[in-house]
């Protein structure tokens, strides 16, 4: 339905006006917060709109019933799919005057597009040209972020992936480009951990990968840009994988690295101390 | 798959099964415990290879799932404003979601 019949858009920033990009995208969302009272940049939404810019609705899926956005076990995504239509079909029929012909068949399922976007293949990560690419994903498991994963990939040259491949201890400077990336993801927005907050190491013999790796920011600012809300505090783990080489080029034909006891802590102002966390983080080579 | 945890004794279900006289039903019951039998065996030999492979079982878990990235299958545009503009230019209704908060803080 959204592919078919209405322009998509999003902030892929979090909606504080240092961080939003372009500053008209600001003026809007003032624009439409004053029109909802505040309601509308108070959290996640998903909001409804006419060509002409007119707010036809909105609301946070995650609120879905009874169920606060704080309770995953009792979410109920069939609401949350109801209020979704029901706000799209306001816009629809405010913007065509009358709901789309297929309305109904798309709302049920059984229009052929919807088979069609099931069977859609999401574009996988691509490697690149030259270069050692990791793909890291890292889960966490804290109330409000459960199962949160987040997924980026980390690049080596070729002259760096030479030494990572040879029986020793990997460089710490590479160590850390890739550690770097095993932060709990949830609430933080651009975090950056420095080396100095990066302790742990990776060791490579004869096919084995092993090491252990802790990030224990020093710096508020590391953990997230946003000052008012950064509930990670650290993430550390053991690490174990394997790798195969190439023997004409001496390069990784298959890298595989993960956390096997891995431990996240979150502390989320206004809803205390939720302990500590399993952590899993995975590190696969794209070729 | 029922039946607890014990492994059935078939010699002793066949031998109780005989008295029946029922040829049909002892053979649809050797079957299922049979099936029960081979569908525990099968179920351990898979946990083992799970255990077996246990950084595939930890790059298992920290994954996205196909399931988790759909919402890249949506074509969106980067921005509030040039979201509007494709929107009148299409006569399209808009979609737009935005992450929290508020303006200043950031807070939810």
């Amino acid at each position: 339905m959204l592919r078919k019949h209405f322009v998509c858009a999003h902030l892929p920033e979090l909606n504080t006006r240092h961080l939003v990009a372009d500053p008209d995208d600001v003026a809007l969302l003032e624009k439409y917060n004053r029109e909802t009272k505040g309601m509308l940049v108070a959290g996640e939404r998903e909001v409804f709109l006419t060509p002409d810019g007119e707010l036809c609705g909105f609301f946070l899926s995650l609120n879905t019933g009874k169920a606060q956005y704080t309770d995953a076990v009792r979410r109920d995504p069939a609401k949350a799919v109801d209020k979704f239509f029901e706000l799209a079909a306001k816009a629809a029929e405010k913007t065509h005057g009358k709901l789309p012909d297929d309305w109904a068949a798309l709302r049920d399922g059984t229009a052929p597009e919807v088979a069609g976007v099931a069977d859609l293949k999401l574009p996988a990560p691509r490697p690149v040209e030259g270069k050692l690419a990791l793909r890291v994903s890292v889960r966490g498991g804290v109330n409000m972020y459960e199962g949160l994963v987040g997924a980026e990939t980390v690049l080596f040259s070729a002259e760096e992936e030479r030494l990572l491949a040879a029986d020793g201890e990997w460089p710490d400077e590479h160590f850390k480009r890739l550690a770097r990336t095993f932060y709990t993801r949830g609430g933080g927005v651009h975090v950056e951990v420095r080396d100095a907050s990066i302790v742990g190491s990776i060791r490579a013999k004869g096919g084995r990968l092993e090491g252990s790796f802790e990030l224990r920011p020093k710096e508020a600012a590391e953990r997230s840009k946003r000052e008012s809300f950064r509930p990670w505090i650290w993430s550390k783990g053991r690490l174990a994988g394997d790798y195969t080489l190439d023997p004409k080029t001496g390069r990784f034909s298959s890298l595989r690295l993960a956390a096997v006891e891995g431990q996240a802590k979150f502390e989320l102002p206004n809803y205390g101390d939720k302990g500590v966390h399993e952590l899993h983080v995975g590190v696969e080579l794209l070729r | 798959m029922g039946g607890g945890s014990r492994i059935p004794n078939l010699g002793r279900h066949d031998s109780a099964l005989s008295r029946t006289g029922s040829r049909d039903s002892r053979f649809v019951i050797r079957d299922s415990l049979f099936v029960r039998f081979m569908s525990m065996h099968a179920l351990l030999a898979l946990a083992v290879l799970l255990q077996a492979d246990p950084i595939e079982e930890a790059l298992a878990k920290a994954r996205p799932r196909p399931g988790e990235e759909r919402w890249r299958l949506i074509p969106w545009i980067d921005s509030f404003k040039k979201g509007l503009e494709a929107a009148k230019k299409g006569k399209k209704p808009l979609f737009f979601f935005g992450y929290d908060g508020v303006l200043e803080t950031g807070n939810c």
